[in-house]
């Protein structure tokens, strides 16, 4: 069954081949730049003092590859979709099933040769398809310095969630019994578990810490951007939440060295001159002013987050789950078609 | 359900039995309460209009649909049970599905590595005979050579039942004569059983010994072709004479001076009145396809075994 | 060797058929004895057959003695029209197609000829000459 499973699935490899390919080749050639631009742009703009404006420009080359290809879930759709959806659906659609099932295989069997074929061609795929993505992005993620907020993207996970995507699309396949239906609701499915992962089962791989910091005029001082903020409020001594300065400290002037903290109240202090200024934001003394003001009411911001040195443990861990559902997933599929 | 026995069928094996197999959907059903026993070694035809549920208890018996009540036994085992037993079976489902885009070869390929009983010197040769081109795609042969495909992988397996579902509805007339021809030399060298549906009387008269007539998802009477035509007459007779006795009418005619009867003679005729003509095969199932159609879903045909 | 054909419209089953085709060639000396008989296989794939079609005939023709069946060689013809038959076959054709020929000058068509062929059939049946 092994080679019949291969030439069915033949064509689509060659597709997956070429397109990898054209991939290949266009990283290759902007890769080089991509490089070259950050050693030339970002790497001294310290000493130049502008690295917002290197950085935005530099985050914003190659839009179309970012978006499309490194930055979305693209390909373990399309592998749900085209790779597993049709494997049980199209036959099930040109009646051949009716031919499969009367030879003398255990079903099992046939759709165990189809999942084992399909399954490494999407690891291969999506694998190499990975390692290119993320060599190709990592000066980008160097500036960006958020490697949580790309964590689906980049690395070993995506294998994980093109497995996952696989192994779905071939159990909707099994169910629906019908290809485009199954299709349909593989982009449902994938977009949902995803989703379920991201929000509310990968921040409990570790317990998260907790800190305290002080707020700042300047806005949350906060832990390393590296890390991963899962969720931050702001309290004061006694514990009172201030949804609203979670965004940022809003000071309004209500008199002549009279300020107003929004929501929080006024100022008991008297603020030596105005809020606007400069390009550089309001001068020293009305800055330590106003952290004064802000000190007076004990406010602090206590943030749960997941240090980045545990980035690594993450992808392991999603990883390992992702595989184990996509497993599940599929002796679900194997057990669920030797129903007559 | 009506059978004609002989006496001694009681003790015959049956390649395919079913007892009250129904097959219900949400709108229709259709299978009921079927009880029949295909004899071992026989060429059976099931026939019936469209829609009858000829398809369904071939897929059923083939193992590829399941029923919703009801049992069917294929060489005493359910369908598709084991690796085993799919080696004894081979189908031929309607429209002849194959992979359009493989090629004959791949086909003959793939059959031969899903089934340890293909015998490919037979494959081959038939292929030959048949001058198929092996490296032609399935998706573009003619209907009567998708045909002769999928009947050559059926039948080289080795199967001990070939199930056909409609195998030349749709093919012309020569291709229909050239698929039987294959069938039936088939059947003389490998002594296989054969339950074939069509709704082609005609074929069905050449090559079935053995008839069951399916009308509106049930059957309407089954038997060996020969006992059938032996105990159906028509009758023709006088309007005012009344039905003889040991006589059940199936059919019915009647202009104001004459009626005609399509009857089954449980006894021998002994009125006088009564003209008594053979009938044939096309003519018998035509009767009961007609009053299959009458009763519908309502009564039940009266069990005469 | 026999060429064998099935007419569907008929009203014969198909084993008599069959039979009937035998009788006739052997009775006209198409077929001696020693002739073989298609075998069963031969004549299904020709004719897209049932085979117990076929073996009934030719057991039937076997139960007459007419044919005799050799296990694992063939079914061959035991018997064949007597010499002295044979020889009268050809003149009584010929006789035949010249009385045929004068009833169709004499204005008589097809079916009359036939009808009246069976009525001397049946009326001399009746006187028969031993």
């Amino acid at each position: 069954m092994i080679w019949f499973a291969w030439r069915q699935f033949r064509v689509q490899a060659l597709i997956a081949l070429v397109l990898l390919l054209a991939l290949g080749a266009a990283f290759l050639v902007t890769g080089p730049h991509l490089l070259h631009t950050y050693h030339s742009s970002i790497v001294g703009c310290r000493a130049r003092r502008d690295c917002s404006a290197a950085k935005g420009s530099y985050l914003s080359a190659y839009p179309f590859l970012q978006n499309l290809l490194t930055e979305s879930p693209l390909l373990p759709i399309l592998i749900g979709m085209f790779w597993g959806a049709p494997i049980v659906a199209r036959e099930f659609d040109t009646g051949t099933f009716r031919l499969a099932w009367t030879q003398s295989v255990s079903r099992s069997g046939w759709l165990g040769a189809k999942v084992l074929v399909g399954g490494l061609a999407t690891l291969v795929t999506a694998g190499a398809f990975t390692l290119m993505a993320t060599w190709w992005s990592s000066p980008l993620d160097r500036v960006r310095d958020t490697p949580f907020s790309l964590f689906n993207t980049r690395d070993i996970v995506p294998v994980g969630y093109a497995l996952f995507a696989f192994a779905l699309g071939v159990a909707l396949g099994a169910v629906v019994r019908r290809v485009i239906p199954a299709m349909v609701l593989s982009i449902a499915g994938f977009a949902g578990v995803s989703g379920i992962f991201i929000a509310y089962i990968r921040p409990h791989y570790f317990a998260p810490r907790m800190a305290n910091f002080r707020l700042g005029v300047s806005g949350i001082a906060g832990p390393n951007q590296a890390d991963w903020t899962i969720s931050s409020v702001v309290k004061n001594a006694a514990g009172k939440v201030f949804p609203q300065l979670s965004h940022g400290v809003d000071f309004r002037p209500i008199g002549k060295g009279v300020v107003a903290l929004a929501g929080v109240g006024r100022c008991p202090n008297t603020i030596p001159g105005s809020l606007g200024g400069s390009q550089s934001g309001p001068p020293k003394a009305v800055r330590a002013a106003l952290n004064k003001c802000i000190d007076s009411f004990h406010l602090h911001e206590s943030i749960v987050y997941q240090p980045v040195s545990r980035y690594w443990s993450f992808q392991w861990c999603e990883l390992a789950s992702l595989v184990v559902l996509s497993l599940i997933l599929m002796g679900f599929s194997l057990w669920w078609i030797q129903r007559p | 359900m009506l059978s004609i026995r002989r006496g001694s069928e009681n003790n015959v094996t049956h390649a395919l039995e079913t007892e009250s197999l129904t097959k219900a959907y949400r709108r229709r059903t259709a299978l009921s309460e079927c009880t029949i026993g295909v004899p071992a070694g026989r060429v059976v035809g099931l026939v019936g209009p469209n829609g009858s549920g000829k398809s369904t208890l071939l897929n059923i018996a083939a193992g590829v649909l399941s029923a919703s009540s009801g049992s069917v036994r294929v060489f005493g085992e359910a369908p598709a049970s084991s690796r085993t037993q799919l080696e004894r079976v081979g189908f031929l489902a309607q429209d002849t599905p194959v992979y359009s885009r493989f090629s004959v070869a791949d086909h003959l390929r793939f059959a031969q590595h899903t089934n340890p009983r293909w015998d490919s010197s037979v494959a081959r040769s038939r292929i030959d005979q048949l001058g198929l081109d092996t490296h032609q795609r399935a998706g573009q042969l003619s209907g009567g050579q998708r045909a002769q495909l999928a009947l050559t992988l059926a039948i080289a397996k080795q199967p001990e039942l070939l199930l056909l579902d409609e195998p030349v509805a749709s093919l012309d007339p020569l291709a229909r004569r050239e698929f039987l021809q294959i069938l039936m030399e088939t059947v003389v060298e490998r002594e296989m059983s054969v339950l074939l549906s069509s709704h082609l009387v005609g074929d069905v008269e050449r090559v079935c010994d053995y008839l069951i007539v399916l009308v509106a998802s049930r059957v309407q009477i089954a038997g060996d072709v020969e006992e059938l035509l032996a105990s159906h007459h028509r009758l023709i007779g006088p309007r005012s004479a009344t039905i003889p006795d040991g006589q059940v009418v199936v059919d019915s005619s009647f202009t104001d001076r004459v009626s005609t009867l399509l009857v089954r003679s449980d006894g021998p005729l002994t009125d006088a009145r009564w003209t008594v003509e053979s009938v044939g095969l096309e003519d018998l199932v035509l009767a009961y396809m007609g009053r299959g159609r009458r009763s519908g879903a309502g009564s039940d045909p009266e069990d005469v075994s | 060797m026999i060429d064998f054909y099935i007419d569907s419209h008929s009203g014969v089953p198909p084993y008599l058929q069959i039979a009937q085709q035998v009788r006739r060639a052997v009775k006209l000396g198409l077929l001696g004895e020693g002739d073989q008989l298609p075998t069963v296989k031969e004549v299904v794939s020709r004719l897209a057959i049932n085979p117990n079609t076929v073996s009934k005939a030719y057991r039937e023709l076997e139960h007459e003695g007419l044919v005799e069946g050799r296990t694992g060689v063939g079914t061959f013809v035991a018997r064949s029209t007597d010499a002295q038959i044979f020889t009268a076959i050809a003149p009584l054709r010929h006789d035949l197609g010249t009385w045929i020929e004068n009833a169709r000058r004499a204005g008589l068509d097809d079916e009359s000829i036939e009808a009246l062929m069976r009525e001397c059939f049946r009326s001399a049946a009746g006187a028969k000459i031993t």
